[in-house]
């Protein structure tokens, strides 16, 4: 047998004292690297002491009854026991030398604890002593208690959980909403540091005596790895797979326990909830038997707005919560700071920001996800039916009166009643697709003399199946709506018509998109003059089109006038002006581009500096309405970055860059959008021969993750951005190799 | 009474009605397990209580009457299905007034994956919870050895003072330790054969 080890075996003291997480000296490391038998017998202890955490994790009630587990910390006289929970016993005590009275956290099952649990607990310790705010509960010290367990001492907070508070003061609403506003400051600033909590929940939050609040147990928090894409630094044991938060305050990505969609928009979703329960008293998510309820239960993660339970909730505070609970962590606010922001807007009587999902957004996130019974799918379809001619006509058709003097949800099973009369469908199983086909021929059938109701109705299912990706089907549709419309007003035939613009514009035969967008022009200007929102969509639309079909000159044109139309009727602000100026900096750049190849370099040069100013301009726009880490601007910053870095303003554009990176890195470290930066950037950094080294590192990451990401998702561009990526890479290593060889020859 | 019975011959034991122990022993193996699975599912302790004895009972006038077929899948399948209508019919019965206890409240009574993990996890517990009464009852097991693994594991003493303390070694401190890790495998490795029907 080969026996070559260095030095001798170790002992079995030795051996516990490794596998429960001790340090090893330089001759114990040394011997365990050459040594296999010591090196499983450290594995076989291990798996010793997990199998015998999991028993007393099943028998916490022997630990409780158990006396003499009182820890003893040097240095702290520990009081009483405040709280024993999954992961730590929490101690009052009082800090000897000081005389103060802290809050002790020591970990559950000690010595005895996993690996994993103490890489956790140890993290913790390191997340909040980096912490600093008035809403977080301060960290003092941390160190090993004289069972060997690992322990903290923090800020002892004198006061009531969460929902203690809520029951035992029972504050006015403004009271509940600025406290509120102030949690999410808190954990603003935690996001900000890259701090995500992911347990938010009414324990973890304390209220003390001033009411005001203190966020505790940053038990699982993560260290944000956003900086590893640029930066190199080692990223962080991300618990893979495994879910940990709590279940009722856990969002939708956590139950999927998918850690790679964790970010702060995690936290986000537990705040709506908590919010929802600080505002109406109730959960978001309970049981019930009427239909609203049991549609919300299908849906999880749907819950009726607040207002529901109390009436008395402004409109706002719903928005604002269920933008928040939004299942897609893309439709939620981007960050705590974006919820804070609103809360206190909401607060000073100022418009909240947030805005409610459309129609055929929320359709689209349904059927996409669920299954829906035959009641939930009526349900839906009622929605997008909406409630414009939705309830009112339909009931009047069922001679249902009372039911459209209330409009309330709770009547919609007489609806579905006599939806299943009509097409004699007792199916309860049905897709929300086949449900809209239904829809769709029952519309036909039933309104036949009255195609102002039918091409309604249809008009939501054309718009619904595009948002889809249905286009054929869409097409067909909306074309009938255009024929039902025949004989109706300018105005309706404008709408049938620019909805067909869209189709065509989604199948890419853009000569027929023009043609209907010109039609709805027309019909649009004669109904309601150019001075009207509508028109300037359909002028944007236009401007669109013609983009794509090259034809520069006259989407300027059209953009132009769109532009004016909304400045003339004082709509040129926030979102919609930023979209129309983020679409003129693109045909600026898209017309740079063909100058370049006419090698008109003045004009190319031209091109550029209008786009960045367009684009600078729309950035100040959504600057002003948005958090200060708003996706958007990040988007905004790459499209600068990018036109500084044509105009070989390269120093500027790294500073983009890094700041476009900083800012959608919090929506996950290898989002594409992530990743493309970071190549653009190691462009510039290349040009300026700054530190090649660290630029080929984090370009060596980008590249894998793309090459990655191509095979998981089989994506041909993404693969084909690998490739480029690489390319490169060889360049600047090739740079590399030249400066290191002009030094040593130096 | 055979105390050690597996699942499917305390199954096939109960198909005879006077056989008041068979369904003691079955009711002592489950209904702990479905008390917790409730009570994960976010139900309060009394209504937890309440739904485990709903579904015994339902489950053992339905297994009399031959409904349940082991062909078509395991008890422990059986058993979920019918403490979710239980649970369904206990919050129709509230509903509005019906107050969730616990943390897991949005559990979702139609995720069928979800529900076998929640048992999955509390049969295991139940196991566990077993194996340690029976190490501290009925054990072959050197008191000092348990009185180490206690100290050590319950009351985290460090190793040295369990040593002092017992008047041995620091080195037998930890053998004991592997001992009743040891032992307690072999009683969960029983056990967990036991439930031949569930698991």
């Amino acid at each position: 047998m080969m026996h070559d080890a260095i030095g001798p075996c170790l002992d079995r003291m030795q051996l516990e004292r490794i596998a429960s997480g001790g340090r090893t000296d330089e001759k114990q490391s040394m011997h365990l690297e050459s040594c296999r038998s010591c090196r499983d017998q450290v594995d076989a202890i291990r798996n010793e002491n997990d199998f015998l955490g999991e028993i007393i994790g099943a028998n916490t009630d022997l630990l409780q009854t158990s006396q003499g587990d009182q820890h003893e910390v040097d240095g702290y006289r520990v009081i009483s026991e405040i709280h024993r929970g999954g992961q730590g016993i929490v101690y009052e005590a009082e800090q000897i030398s000081t005389r103060r009275t802290v809050a002790i956290k020591m970990m559950l099952q000690g010595r005895f604890a996993t690996s994993k649990q103490r890489r956790r607990f140890e993290q913790e310790v390191e997340v909040i002593a980096g912490l600093r705010h008035p809403g977080i509960v301060t960290l003092y010290e941390s160190g090993t208690a004289r069972g060997g367990e690992i322990y903290f001492a923090m800020e002892f907070v004198r006061g009531a959980t969460l929902d203690q508070w809520l029951r035992s003061v029972e504050p006015s609403p403004g009271q509940r909403v600025r406290m509120f506003a102030d949690v999410c400051d808190a954990v603003r600033y935690a996001h900000g540091r890259g701090i995500i909590h992911r347990d938010l929940k009414p324990g973890n939050i304390l209220i003390d005596e001033d009411g005001k609040p203190h966020v505790l147990d940053f038990g699982l928090a993560r260290v944000n790895d956003s900086q590893v894409g640029v930066s190199g630094s080692e990223r962080l044991e991300t618990m893979a797979g495994e879910f940990l938060g709590t279940f009722a305050y856990a969002s939708p990505e956590q139950l999927e326990g998918d850690p790679d969609r964790i970010d702060v928009r995690t936290d986000v979703f537990a705040l709506g909830i908590l919010l929802y329960e600080v505002i109406s008293d109730e959960r978001p998510f309970e049981m019930g038997r009427s239909l609203t309820e049991l549609v919300h239960n299908r849906l999880e993660c749907t819950p009726a707005p607040p207002s529901r339970h109390d009436s008395s909730i402004p409109l706002d505070l719903d928005v604002i919560c269920l933008k928040a609970l939004s299942v897609d962590p893309d439709r939620r606010y981007g960050s705590a700071g974006e919820l804070e922001e609103d809360l206190r807007r909401h607060l000073d009587g100022r418009p909240i920001l947030a805005r409610a999902d459309s129609t055929a957004y929320v359709l689209g996130r349904m059927v996409r996800r669920y299954k829906l019974a035959f009641g939930a799918a009526m349900f839906i379809l009622l929605l997008a039916v909406g409630s414009a001619v939705g309830f009112g006509i339909l009931f009047t058709r069922a001679e249902a009166k009372q039911v459209i003097a209330e409009q309330r949800l709770s009547a919609l099973g007489d609806f579905i009643g006599l939806f299943n009369f009509y097409t004699g469908h007792g199916k309860d199983d049905l897709r929300v697709s086949e449900a809209m086909e239904l829809m769709d021929e029952w519309a036909m059938t039933e309104y036949q003399d009255q195609p102002e109701v039918a091409s309604t109705i249809l008009t939501s299912v054309g718009l619904f199946h595009l948002s889809f990706d249905n286009i054929d089907r869409a097409h067909e549709v909306l074309e009938h709506v255009l024929e039902l419309r025949a004989e109706s007003d300018a105005r309706e035939r404008g709408e049938a018509h620019h909805n067909l613009g869209r189709v065509w514009m989604d199948k890419r035969d853009y000569a027929e998109a023009e043609g209907h967008y010109l039609s709805a022009l027309d019909l649009r200007i004669m109904a309601l003059t150019e001075m009207d929102p509508d028109v300037a969509m359909t002028l944007q639309h236009l401007g669109a089109c013609k983009r794509k079909q090259k034809d520069f000159e006259s989407a300027e044109s059209f953009y132009s006038r769109a532009e004016s139309t909304l400045v003339e009727l004082e709509l040129f602000d926030g979102e919609r002006a930023a979209r129309l100026l983020n679409s003129r900096a693109w045909l600026q750049n898209d017309r740079a581009l063909e100058a370049g190849s006419r090698e008109d370099f003045d004009e190319v040069q031209s091109r550029r500096l209008q786009a960045l100013t367009m684009f600078l301009d729309a950035a100040s726009m959504i600057r002003s309405e948005a958090a200060p880490d708003d996706f958007r601007i990040g988007r905004s910053e790459r499209a600068i970055g990018t036109q500084l870095r044509w105009l070989d303003r390269h120093e500027e554009a790294i500073e983009r860059y890094d700041e476009a990176i900083r800012i959608l890195s919090t929506k996950g470290v290898e989002s594409d959008e992530v990743l493309a930066t970071t190549v653009d950037r190691a462009r510039s950094m290349l040009i300026l021969g700054r530190d090649l080294e660290t630029t080929a590192v984090a370009l060596g990451r980008v590249a894998s993750a793309q090459e990655r990401l191509a095979r998981e998702r089989s994506d041909p561009g993404l693969a084909e951005q690998a490739r480029t990526t690489r390319a490169l890479l060889v360049e600047i290593e090739t740079a590399l190799a030249m400066s290191v060889g002009e030094a040593s020859g130096r | 009474m055979d105390i050690n019975r597996t699942t499917t011959a305390m199954l096939d034991a109960l198909h005879d009605a006077g056989n008041a122990d068979v369904w003691e022993q079955f009711d002592r193996r489950y209904r702990p397990i479905l008390i917790g699975f409730a009570r994960n599912l976010g139900l309060t302790d009394q209504d937890a209580a309440d739904i485990a004895q709903e579904t015994l009972a339902r489950f053992l006038s339905e297994y009399r009457d031959g409904r349940y077929d082991r062909e078509k899948g395991r008890l422990g399948a059986w058993l979920v299905g019918i403490a979710r209508y239980r649970i369904l019919d206990l919050r129709r019965r509230s509903a509005g007034k019906y107050q969730l206890a616990g943390e897991s409240a949005i559990m979702d009574l139609d995720d069928e994956k979800n529900l076998s993990r929640v048992w999955e996890d509390e049969r295991r517990h139940a196991v566990l919870r077993i194996a340690m009464e029976e190490l501290q009852e009925n054990s072959r097991t050197d008191p000092k050895t348990i009185k180490v693994f206690e100290m050590l594991m319950v009351h985290s003493v460090p190793p040295q003072v369990v040593a002092d303390e017992l008047e041995i070694s620091v080195h037998d401190v930890y053998l004991a330790k592997s001992r009743v890790a040891q032992r307690l495998r072999k009683i969960v490795e029983r056990i967990e054969s036991e439930y031949d029907d569930d698991a």
